[in-house]
């Protein structure tokens, strides 16, 4: 009895409460919500979406301090820099922008330019190691954080600047997580993926300088079809005539730009007197997920390997593309956002292969590849107390540390402190050690 | 841009396996993704990347299937059969109570709502 007269009560009350019109207050409460501030309104400007995303892409660096008397970085002139914090100039800046080397999750927006601390232990030992001919494939390893990426856009520079064509694979998620379109090519026997290649193809004819494009002479003949509201025009390049960069910046029908990409690899290869730098950024991507997650017609997972794209990576880390000038070179580089797995260090000879472990921990295919390649490893060492003490004092002259720390220590004590917490020299924990303890 | 399979409309910007699956009775998440692999989607395809051709493949793979008041029917007939065999448990469903052992001095909400000889859904 009491429950009904209850539940009478609360359905009257419901009643009463009629339905929440626009601006009224909802809900059962009598105290009127004047009170409440507002909800927050999004605006095109407002910053609510992922934090680490849009912190990358908001243009934060607009306010960030200028620091003077910041030395570039000189390639030619590598020991003028060295132990030295750099900035890019405004001709390596563009390429790597287009080349994607500068990552998220690198504290770029903290400063003006994204800066760079030229290393004795890695710079110059791994542009030493890739002088010498032995080891034309590297593979660099190291711990998260410790500044693979960061190496890895140091090449790129030294390369841009050397005139060397620069290929550069950022992200090989972006081919591998079924977001890009996909269709079986006969005539390559591999999936190909238009919209991928289309951005990779833009990427590589604008982070190039035109002119060294323009110096590549094609060595065959090649006939494309563009297909518009307007009709149907055929897209010829003759040997000898047309260059590299007619067939990079040709905008032919998607279903032949697997041939396209072929093509522009092959003309890469085969030429003589270009050297060409190809890069992987999170190759251990590739290491741990062999199979994408693209579906052939039968619902199977597809192999990287069955990919056109992931073919020709692993083609180049294994040496089926012969790298015909003697300063191309092929330079991977692992992540440690990525899942860790032990075809590397199996590939590197650091543990023995157990053939009865599932294949997404060992996958032998890749590890045959790599081994075919004789990819040498290049760890990146993490920091000395005087790099982390060039590092700090360029991050007091940014005015990214908190007054706090800078009054209360001398550079000395501050290093000491701070080149603790980083873990004895973890470049990741040394600047989240300075900027992310603030209160 | 509004896409229409088989007298629904599908906005534009849905996925097409997720939305294959939340419309259609009958379909899920995993028969969505085999007729997205056999006609050959890439797994995040959206709607509005769908030819007058493609959709016209999905309507032809989804015609060929179990699915809406046919998928319905079967299960009208299941619990029919049921009642008719005069098994236990055709007997929880005429009385809308639950089937599978379940207690019944608090909730069975579902069950009441759902369990009946003319099962809608």
């Amino acid at each position: 009895m009491l429950r009904v007269q209850s539940r009478g009560i609360c359905s009257s009350a419901i009643r009463q409460a009629g339905v929440a019109g626009k601006g009224k207050s909802q809900g059962f409460s009598k105290t009127t919500t004047g009170n409440r501030p507002a909800p927050k309104r999004i605006t095109p400007t407002t910053l609510y979406k992922n934090w680490p995303n849009t912190v990358h892409t908001a243009k934060l660096n607009h306010n960030a301090q200028a620091v003077v008397d910041v030395p570039l970085f000189n390639p030619s002139n590598l020991n003028s820099c060295i132990d030295n914090v750099t900035y890019f100039n405004g001709k390596q800046t563009k390429a790597l922008r287009h080349l994607g080397s500068f990552k998220k999750g690198q504290f770029n927006e903290l400063f003006v330019k994204p800066i760079s601390l030229v290393r004795q232990g890695s710079t110059q030992k791994l542009l030493k190691q890739l002088a010498s001919k032995d080891s034309p494939r590297v593979i660099i390893t190291g711990e998260p954080g410790v500044g693979k990426t960061s190496l890895l856009a140091q090449m790129h520079a030294c390369a841009v600047e050397d005139n060397q064509i620069v290929v550069n694979i950022s992200y090989p998620e972006l081919f591998l997580n079924g977001r890009n379109d996909f269709f079986f090519d006969k005539e390559l026997k591999a999936y190909v993926q238009p919209m991928y290649l289309k951005n990779l193809i833009r990427k590589i004819s604008k982070a190039n300088d035109k002119t060294l494009l323009e110096s590549v002479k094609l060595s065959k003949n090649y006939k494309y079809i563009k297909t518009t509201l307007k009709g149907t025009e055929d897209i010829t390049f003759k040997k000898g005539e047309n260059t590299l960069y007619d067939l990079l910046s040709a905008s032919i029908n998607a279903n032949l730009r697997g041939s396209q990409f072929k093509d522009i690899i092959n003309e890469l290869y085969s030429q003589k007197n270009t050297p060409v730098l190809f890069t992987v950024d999170n190759f251990s991507r590739m290491l741990t997920g062999a199979f994408t997650a693209y579906k052939n017609s039968n619902n199977e997972p597809i192999h990287l390997l069955e990919l056109q794209i992931g073919k020709t990576v692993m083609d180049l880390a294994s040496g089926d593309i012969k790298l015909n000038n003697d300063k191309s070179r092929v330079l991977l580089a692992i992540s440690g956002v990525d899942r860790t797995n032990r075809t590397l260090p199996v590939a590197l000879g650091k543990i023995p292969a157990d053939p009865y472990i599932e294949r997404h921990i060992y996958e032998p295919k890749f590890v045959e590849i790599l081994q075919k390649g004789k990819v040498a490893e290049f760890e990146v060492p993490k920091l000395s107390k005087e790099d982390a003490k060039s590092l700090i004092q360029y991050y007091i002259d940014a005015k990214v540390v908190s007054h706090k720390d800078i009054e209360s220590k001398t550079l000395e004590q501050l290093t000491e402190e701070k080149y603790f917490l980083s873990g004895n020299g973890n470049p990741r924990e040394l600047i989240k050690s300075l900027v992310l303890t603030h209160k | 841009m509004v896409v229409h399979i088989l007298g629904k409309a599908f906005k534009g910007k849905e996925v097409i396996r997720i939305a294959l699956a939340s419309k259609f009775y009958g379909i899920g998440e995993q028969t969505a993704t085999t007729v997205c692999s056999k006609l050959g989607f890439y797994p995040w395809m959206r709607m509005h990347q769908l030819s007058e051709a493609q959709i016209m493949g999905i309507a032809s793979e989804l015609s060929n299937m179990t699915i809406e008041d046919e998928a319905r029917a079967v299960v009208k007939r299941n619990i029919a059969l049921k009642k008719s065999i005069g098994t236990y448990e055709g007997l929880r469903h005429v009385l809308h109570l639950p089937v599978r052992g379940q207690h019944t001095r608090n909730n069975a909400r579902t069950a009441r709502k759902l369990n009946k000889l003319d099962r809608k859904g």
